[in-house]
């Protein structure tokens, strides 16, 4: 799947951000939803902690650090 | 147990999420009363999803984080019910909560009784981990029938967000209200997606059965689990404003310890609010200005014959709105014209010529409460 913007890769967590703020309208990479949204990537990516912290299984569990 | 009117609150989730607990509800819960809310009709005071721990108990029965919650519920609805107050909570129709703790799926009526010996009033019904071998329909009818049998009036509020042409059967079920949009996030954005997602739907909602267009994101501004970009007030204005107008309940979402003059006004707003709690439970209709999605004219008939008729600018530019007083069931022969108040502004507003006209500017509003007059 590719974002419907741009065309490029959706990314890690897209799925979850995408079903979260863009439900049934697309598929968006990051950088193309937070345009949309009119916020940064990096508010995205707090915005992305915020949930998994509540518990919300929409998004990865972050990578372990070796 | 029957709505008769749009229920009307506040919910911890749009704010909070997980950081919930006895002292946030109980201190919430004056604030309603300080600041005039309850009066208003803000009479549910509900805790969302991440009230329980993580498993059920040797009998399995749900059980509140005593860390949040170190009374009880029961402790909670008693303190909420001596304020003059009405209790909600939350569960899930799936086998895990949105957020991951226990879900009603299977212990419907175990779990409706244990609402009911707390003394719960309101119960938010999510649709999240829901086997695919399940039927929705049949979820929802069994926690009604629960609920209805649990010996309290538990009002049940589904929340499958429209989903499984929701539309279609909530009726059935015993809900009072049905969610039927995707979540609610603070940005114009959102509030503009949920309004157009109405179009479709404007008949399925009233009186017993609520369409719940999601819970209020006024007075966010961009804090909180929901928060994002914010909105302006005109945008928070048009969101409230557009719920008012199509009979959607009314659960504050903001951080009400903090309430700032200009979200309290707009949550008072007695134009509005008259709108929004009148008895006749009429649908409301739309027209599209120019027929475009993006201009829509919400209609609603009115106890007493008076009207409600709101202009939403969803656009990005300032708009001239009309519409003919005939399209509004007053045809210009008749010799009567349409007389009224404004809401927010409280100015005097009639047609003229036959026809229903204000400038909205861009994210704007105008929502008129109106009464057939003579010429």
């Amino acid at each position: 799947m590719t974002c419907e913007r741009c065309g490029g890769a959706l990314g890690d967590d897209a799925l979850g951000l995408n079903r979260k703020y863009n439900p049934g309208r697309g598929w968006l990479c990051k950088g193309c939803l937070a345009k949309k949204l009119g916020v940064t990537e990096q508010r995205l990516d707090e915005k992305i902690e915020e949930f998994r912290r509540a518990g919300c299984m929409l998004f990865s569990a972050p990578a372990r650090r070796a | 147990m029957i709505a008769y009117l749009p229920p009307m609150g506040w919910n911890t989730w749009n704010t909070f999420a997980q950081d919930i607990s006895e002292e946030l509800i109980l201190s919430s819960a004056e604030k309603l009363l300080s600041t005039g809310l309850k009066a208003a009709g803000y009479e549910y005071v509900v805790v969302d999803d991440c009230w329980a721990l993580r498993e059920r108990d040797g009998r399995g029965r749900l059980v509140p984080d005593p860390q949040k919650f170190p009374h009880g519920m029961k402790y909670v609805a008693d303190r909420l019910h001596a304020m003059g107050l009405k209790f909600g909570m939350y569960s899930c129709a799936g086998a895990m909560t949105c957020a991951g703790y226990p879900a009603s799926f299977n212990r419907e009526y175990l779990d409706a009784r244990t609402f009911a010996s707390w003394g719960v009033d309101f119960l938010k019904y999510d649709y999240c981990f829901k086997p695919a071998s399940a039927d929705g329909k049949n979820l929802y009818r069994r926690m009604g029938l629960a609920l209805a049998s649990s010996g309290r009036k538990i009002l049940f509020s589904g929340c499958s967000w429209g989903v499984d042409a929701t539309h279609e059967w909530i009726g059935s079920t015993g809900a009072n209200m049905w969610r039927s949009t995707p979540d609610i996030f603070d940005t114009f954005d959102s509030v503009k997606d949920i309004i157009k997602r109405q179009y479709d739907i404007l008949p399925y909602g009233g009186v017993g059965c609520f369409n719940d267009m999601d819970m209020l994101v006024v007075g966010m501004h961009g804090k909180g689990n929901v928060g994002l970009s914010g909105c302006t007030d005109d945008e928070y204005r048009l969101h409230f404003a557009a719920w008012c107008v199509l009979a959607s309940p009314l659960m504050i979402g903001c951080d009400i310890r903090n309430l700032d003059e200009t979200t309290k006004g707009i949550l008072t707003d007695p134009t509005l609010l008259s709108i929004a709690k009148d008895p006749r439970g009429n649908r409301p209709y739309l027209i599209r200005f120019a027929d475009s999605d993006d201009l829509p004219v919400f209609v609603r008939a009115l106890e007493g014959g008076d009207l409600a008729v709101g202009f939403f600018n969803l656009s990005d530019g300032a708009v001239n709105f009309w519409v003919s007083a005939d399209d509004l069931g007053v045809p210009e022969i008749s010799g009567k014209i349409l007389a009224g108040v404004e809401a927010y502004t409280g100015q005097k507003v009639r047609s003229a010529n036959g026809v229903l006209s204000a400038r909205v500017e861009a994210h704007a509003c105008s929502v008129m409460r109106l009464r057939v007059a003579q010429r």
